[in-house]
């Protein structure tokens, strides 16, 4: 059998290319009753290579929570919207990300956390994030940046709407 | 400016405890595996309360997109000797209890928290990447030309009878039982189990292929085991080998 590629240039080259996004997605219930999810697989030259993008909404609370996750089996880039959820980076970490606290929104991506995979499995967390722009302030405007940084091209017909308790009753 | 003063200054940066509908949001000192500060909730009146961690430990396995059996056994048996309680839905929380208490309960929670997420993160197996049997599936459309039957009648082997994932009938005198595994111990062990026992009863016209996800990491025990049940084909070079299996 030939040898498996190594994990971490799958993800650097999936990265590097234009996607898009396949199937059609619909919020479920997650598998505690506070959240609720919504995955669309990503898509690349008309293959499913693997990847998933997944958003996580928090109905029941009153400010804006949501997460928005790009996932190969395992986290790889992700966006954690809160802002009661402060957050401290590893002591391994890019030259020009501090320590913290980061006390708001803020985002893991893929480059920042690398260095935790190694060649056959990826990290079960990424430790390190920076602080989301000030401007990123609502979903639909996080949800665009995220998969511009990510390539993944969207259409309207893309686009989660959040849920609300309402919308889910 | 003495040590003392530089530390009591640094500390005093530390995110500060908040209010939200009425609810008092408070950091704390400890850590979830993705570094993300533990924060606790404190919730009551004036002289009774309660603490919890709003289901943020469970929180920590959705958020690195893993997936675990009986999260709820997990997390009751890594915050048992805190003498916290957990409700349904994953959140950890402390009895009702006075004022002398509340410090004591925020760092009981808190550390439970913690000690839920680690044992959940340690023990979670990756989500299983979606598009194998996806893709699976196209490949043996494409190449007999119909769609495979999933989740058949079940095929009866020398002890008890089985479903396979897919039941190609290629002719009157051939039928292709087909089951694609990711490695994990539960998708080898059903895949063998049901292979062995349909190899055992020796019956005619069929022919059994294991199809394994070889864009996962695979220990060679486990590949051997596979073969043990029926042979085992990388999905990478499916195509032909099942091409051969149905001539």
């Amino acid at each position: 059998m030939a040898s498996r590629p190594d994990i971490r240039d799958v993800v650097d080259a999936f990265l590097a290319k234009e996607k898009t996004l396949a199937g059609l997605g619909a919020w479920q219930r997650d598998s505690h009753e506070r959240t609720y999810r919504w995955v669309r697989p990503v898509e690349i030259d008309g293959e499913l290579p693997g990847f998933d993008l997944t958003v996580k909404a928090y109905p029941r609370n009153r400010a804006l929570k949501f997460r928005i996750i790009l996932a190969y089996s395992k986290a790889i880039w992700r966006v954690d919207y809160a802002n009661d959820s402060p957050h401290i980076n590893s002591m391994n970490r890019p030259d020009d990300l501090d320590l913290g606290p980061i006390t708001g929104p803020h985002y893991h991506r893929w480059e920042d956390n690398r260095r935790f995979a190694t060649a056959t499995s990826l990290p079960s967390s990424l430790p390190n994030a920076r602080i989301l722009a000030q401007n990123l302030r609502s979903f639909d405007r996080v949800f665009r940046w995220f998969c511009g940084e990510t390539r993944i091209t969207v259409g309207s017909r893309d686009m989660p709407t959040l849920p609300t308790p309402d919308t889910l009753l | 400016m003495t040590v003392r003063d530089a530390v009591a200054g640094a500390l005093a940066k530390w995110p500060g405890i908040g209010e939200q509908d009425g609810r008092v949001i408070v950091p704390t000192h400890c850590l979830y595996p993705s570094n993300g500060v533990i924060t606790v909730i404190v919730e009551g009146g004036v002289s009774s309360f309660r603490v919890h961690d709003d289901g943020a430990a469970l929180d920590e396995l959705e958020a690195s997109s893993g997936i675990i059996a009986n999260p709820m056994g997990i997390m009751r048996s890594a915050t048992r000797r805190h003498g916290v309680h957990i409700t349904d839905a994953g959140v950890i929380y402390s009895p009702v209890l006075g004022v002398n208490e509340l410090t004591a309960a925020i760092v009981l929670v808190a550390n439970a928290s913690k000690e839920a997420a680690h044992r959940l993160i340690d023990g979670m197996r990756p989500r299983p990447r979606r598009n194998f049997r996806f893709e699976l599936e196209k490949l043996l459309e494409s190449e007999f030309g119909r769609m495979p039957v999933r989740r058949s009648s079940p095929i009866v082997g020398a002890h008890k009878p089985h479903r396979f994932d897919y039941v190609v009938i290629v002719s009157e005198q051939r039928q292709l039982l087909i089951d694609g595994v990711t490695p994990d111990s539960s998708s080898i062990n059903a895949a063998v189990v049901a292979h062995l026992d349909v190899k055992e009863a020796k019956l005619p016209n069929v022919v059994q292929r294991i199809v394994y996800d070889d864009g996962e990491a695979w220990k060679a025990e486990d590949l051997s085991l596979l073969s043990i049940g029926a042979p085992a084909v990388p999905f990478s070079r499916a195509r032909e080998a099942l091409k051969r299996a149905a001539a």
